[in-house]
């Protein structure tokens, strides 16, 4: 599978088949059972890109951007970062690579150590790294803090003293600090306050300009990612189901879920009142995936049959650099024939309700 | 400049009766360790061994003297320098084996948790009073080295178990993770960003562990088992007079007294450090 | 003209921290809701916007306390006057309240019929038999599938979306004249959200509850309510019906926030942002208490605390350019210079 855009060269950051299985017992006695966090997820992200993930809670999205760094232990599957395999380094191999791939974290409280001082939380990487001496580190913590826009002074602070979003400033620098090329920003603001957010994303964005960051972006909020992202993977239930470049996958959304998820997000304007595709019931358990399309029991698609409750549909190529994973959608490599033989009885057709777009 | 301190400090100040505590143990502290100044006679001379007259308390002898004619403030001041000593020494033994203990099986997890676990659960099934006298009745007299020992190394089951929990919740912050993600070595993650967050209950732990070493060693000392005559440690003092308690209370009530007064001390120090080290209530900011 | 369903007049619910300085959290707040109408109230976290509604349900506690003077009536009733037992047979039985976090507001340890159930013992003295007979009703009533099931499970067998709606049940039991809603979305997913959301909707039409629905989130504002208050420091700063707000906003926080979301269509451009963070109550700027993050503010507005102005019927703005607009269009000291900090 080639999940990526049209890439020029080699991609920065490779996935393929990346599996994240939890074993979970029911119960004190219960039968064992094993949950699918993420299940079978391929995608490149190119230099310089944001790719976004969006999707709702325990679509798999944070275990996916956790697996990538090793900070959760992927099942199977590879990660390609500049031509090395991580999901194989091991020991001091694994640490220096560290270096290359930092993350940004949702709670701007958890996420710094409350007993050490702004300053020690920056340099602490570059010491580990050796890049820089105490002194370097002193002044290069002062730098970086200016850099996003705190003051050097801060740096003898205790975490507490600060806001939430000056919090998410002090977690941006201490990533920065190891130059890193790849960021995975864990839903930097969604803990945030509206106006707090547009400082940090502006941030976020004019950091990526200076210093030539990758973004994987995971959120929620789809205007967020709408406003950051280059390319958007969706995912369900442990699965990408749409990724495209962000205008097409907002403007032309394919995949039943992604016009679902779009069409329910509130918009911030009074005067255009639209319809809404309103799902069904709740996500299901990932303990208990629907067979096929795991979709498919909220699916509203008018071709909507048998056969999606039993073909898993591949991720595809709709439209140059689009890929969606619905068999009901023209094209599809599942021919008619195969549907039917399913059980199918309505003829695969492209299916983009108004409700869906903005 | 509109710094918002969103989240309070984690440390509040002490209560009243805290601050109190703090005094109490502070005077009792500087007692032991200027017992030789304060000290009015020598609390193992035994001036009138003759006659070995019993007398009450007067100016002379503030708090009387014992069988032995020896001064009793003496003795209770000589006395606080060991009933502390062994105290403080035995947490000491306690903290430093049950936190590395606790560290090790929170963070290494797996297997190896699971049989250090298993083995304090085990430990942690004999009351700690039976298993001391049975380590004695091996052992028999015991050097005052060796008492510290005892009493550290059967007091630091519970501290594991509560260090692992805490190391265990402190493992799946964030800033852990940032710390793994930025390359640390696993022996900095766990000193440079758990230990420090699990300090607090440690302290409060080691407080309140530091009144039940005091107990445990006048009880000891008290059956004779503990810090041997002629040295003085409250344990053994309450035992000289325990004999003579309706014709010379005063040998038994000095020393016990000081016992109470420590004790109590170090338990509503431990309780106000809990208070002040624990999580702040909050009230609605939204 | 009839008298409105609530009215709150100047309210004050101060906190007095232990050797803490005061938090003037609602600072004299003033506004009403007609029966059957859904009002939205609008801030940031810190504006003083669930200190509102718990002092309405007088669920403050101590260290706060609603200051003498504040006056809340409901119903012909003053609420600040009642007594704590006729206080409680007004919650929930004629005003319902329903929390952001279902799991918390629910008790683990009772089934959510039972939960529901009790309302009705405690408001209707109905019977175990009817109480119960309620419960299922209600349940089905929010669209729970297999409602007679479902109420005999314990909240924490329920997914978030399913837990919210509990609590819609909970709170619709008596048929109250109003509910609050404390941000009921934001701990859910969006495509759940949007089911709560018709859910609101579909019971304020059928039973001609009014709603009062705080949030920070101005998409939620745009599709649930008519009217709106955007609150900020402690103060209501301004008061229109929604579709004039996202027009003709006149309140410079309100037309910051407005513009510090990142809109559909407006992608890869750099997003407006409001400076600085929410001053916290403490602490309230003297004067305009957003002068120091507002970019038009001048001299008078850093001493001169301003009024609620009538910008138009039905509109008011707690803003001097009412008084001198053509502040507005003055050319602004940049902010930047003035705060050094976060001003990005």
């Amino acid at each position: 599978m080639t999940a990526s855009s049209a890439g020029n060269g080699q991609p920065l950051l490779s996935v393929r088949n990346l599996t994240k299985a939890f074993r979970s017992r029911r119960g004190l006695f219960g039968p064992a059972e094993v949950v699918y966090a993420v299940n079978d997820v391929s995608f490149d992200v190119h230099d310089g890109e944001t790719l976004a993930i969006v999707g709702e809670s325990g679509c798999g999205k944070t275990t996916t951007g956790r697996s990538i760094l090793r900070l959760i232990e992927p099942t199977s599957g590879e990660i390609k970062f500049a031509g090395q395999n991580v999901a194989e380094l091991k020991g001091g191999a694994l640490r220096r690579m560290r270096r290359e791939m930092q993350i940004i974290f949702q709670d701007p409280f958890s996420s710094l150590n409350p007993r050490m001082t702004v300053g020690a939380i920056i340099r602490e990487g570059m010491l580990i790294h050796g890049l820089a001496t105490r002194a370097e580190a002193d002044k290069r913590t002062g730098a970086l803090l200016e850099e996003v826009g705190l003051r050097a002074e801060y740096a003898s602070r205790y975490p507490h003293e600060f806001s939430g979003g000056q919090r998410q400033r002090i977690g941006v620098a201490r990533a920065l600090s190891v130059q890193p090329r790849l960021i995975i920003c864990d839903e930097p603001v969604s803990a945030l306050d509206v106006s707090v957010q547009a400082q940090v994303i502006n941030l976020l964005q004019d950091l990526q300009r200076d210093h030539s960051l990758t973004y994987i972006f995971i959120a929620h909020d789809l205007s967020v990612v709408e406003h950051i992202a280059d390319r958007v993977a969706v995912m369900y239930l442990g699965k990408i189901v749409e990724l495209g470049r962000s205008e097409a996958l907002f403007s032309q959304p394919l995949m039943p879920y992604t016009q679902a998820l779009l069409s329910a997000a509130p918009v911030p304007d009074p005067a255009r009142r639209r319809e809404r595709i309103v799902l069904e019931g709740d996500v299901p358990s990932p303990a208990n995936l629907p067979s096929g399309c795991v979709f498919h029991p909220r699916c509203h698609h008018p071709a909507k049959d048998e056969a999606c409750a039993r073909i898993v549909p591949p991720l595809e190529e709709k439209e140059a650099g689009h890929f969606a994973a619905c068999i009901k959608q023209p094209p599809t490599k599942v021919t008619w024939e195969e549907q039917q033989r399913a059980g199918g009885v309505r003829e695969p057709r492209r299916y983009l309700p108004l409700a869906a777009l903005h | 400049m509109a710094e918002r301190p969103l989240a309070a400090p984690a440390t509040r100040p002490m209560r009243m009766g805290a601050r109190v505590a703090v005094a109490a143990l502070a005077i009792i502290v500087l007692a032991a360790v200027a017992a030789p100044l304060l000290a009015p006679y020598d609390p193992f001379v035994q001036p009138d061994i003759v006659a070995g007259n019993i007398l009450r308390p007067s100016p002379d002898h503030p708090l009387g003297t014992d069988q032995f004619s020896r001064d009793v403030l003496s003795r209770v001041l000589f006395g606080a320098r060991i009933s502390l000593l062994v105290g403080l020494l035995a947490t000491t033994v306690a903290v430093t084996v049950g936190t590395a203990w606790g560290l090790a099986a929170g963070y290494v997890g797996g297997l190896v948790d699971e049989v250090m676990m298993r083995l304090v659960d085990a430990l942690m099934s004999i009351p700690r009073v039976l298993l001391v006298l049975a380590l004695v009745a091996l052992w028999g007299r015991m050097s005052t080295p060796g008492l510290v020992l005892l009493l550290g190394l059967t007091g630091w089951f519970q501290l594991s178990r509560l260090v692992r929990a805490e190391v265990l919740t402190a493992r799946q912050t964030d800033y852990v993770a940032s710390a793994r993600a930025l390359g640390a070595h696993d022996f900095r993650i766990a000193v440079r960003h758990v230990l420090p967050n699990v300090l607090p209950p440690i302290i409060v732990f080691a407080t309140i562990g530091l009144g039940n070493v005091i107990v445990l060693e006048a009880g000891l000392s008290y059956l004779g088992f503990g810090v041997q005559p002629p040295v003085p440690s409250w344990g053994n003092m309450i035992r000289d007079g325990s004999e003579l308690m309706t014709a010379a209370w005063w040998i038994s009530l000095f020393p016990g007294l000081a016992i109470v007064a420590t004790v109590v001390a170090v338990n509503a120090l431990g309780e106000g450090l809990r208070r002040a080290l624990g999580h702040t209530d909050s009230y609605a900011h939204e | 003209m009839s008298n409105p369903l609530l009215t709150v007049k100047d309210l004050r619910t101060y906190f007095y921290p232990g050797g803490g300085a005061v938090a003037r959290s609602v600072d004299g707040v003033s506004f009403s809701i007609d029966a059957g109408e859904t009002v939205g109230i609008v801030g940031e976290s810190g504006c003083g916007k669930s200190v509102t509604a718990l002092s309405i349900m007088r669920l403050i506690r101590s260290p706060g306390r609603v200051e003498a003077g504040s006056k809340i009536e409901f119903d012909g009733k003053d609420l600040i006057a009642l007594d704590e037992e006729s206080m409680r047979r007004i919650r929930g039985n004629r005003i319902a309240m329903i929390f952001q976090e279902p799991m918390s507001a629910l008790n683990p340890v009772f089934t959510v019929g039972d939960q529901i159930a009790e309302v009705a013992r405690i408001h209707a003295g109905a019977t175990r038999r009817e109480a119960w007979k309620k419960a299922v009703e209600m349940l089905g009533l929010t669209g729970i599938p297999a409602p007679d099931q479902r109420a005999k499970q314990y909240p924490h067998q329920l997914s978030g979306g399913m837990r919210q709606r509990v609590l819609i049940a909970m709170a619709l039991v008596m048929n109250p004249a109003l509910i609050i809603a404390d941000e009921p979305t934001t701990a859910l997913d969006v495509t759940i959200q949007a089911q709560i959301l018709e859910l609101l909707r579909d019971v304020q039409q059928k039973f001609g509850t009014a709603v009062l629905l705080i949030t920070h989130d101005l998409g939620v504002i745009a599709e649930m309510t008519k009217r709106v208050i955007v609150m900020y420091g402690g103060e209501v700063v301004e008061e229109t019906s929604t579709p004039d707000l996202f027009t003709s906003a006149h309140h410079p926080y309100s037309e910051g926030l407005l513009h510090a979301m990142p809109r559909v269509g407006d992608k890869r451009e750099r997003l407006n942002v409001i400076p600085g963070t929410v001053p916290p109550p403490t602490a309230w700027p003297s004067g305009c208490r957003f002068h120091d993050r507002c970019k038009y503010s001048w001299e008078r507005t850093e001493h001169e605390h301003p009024p609620l102005y009538t910008i138009a019927p039905g509109h008011v703005s707690r803003c001097h350019l009412a008084e001198e607009p053509q502040r507005r269009n003055a050319p602004h000291k940049p902010l930047v210079a003035r705060r050094s900090i976060d001003a990005a």
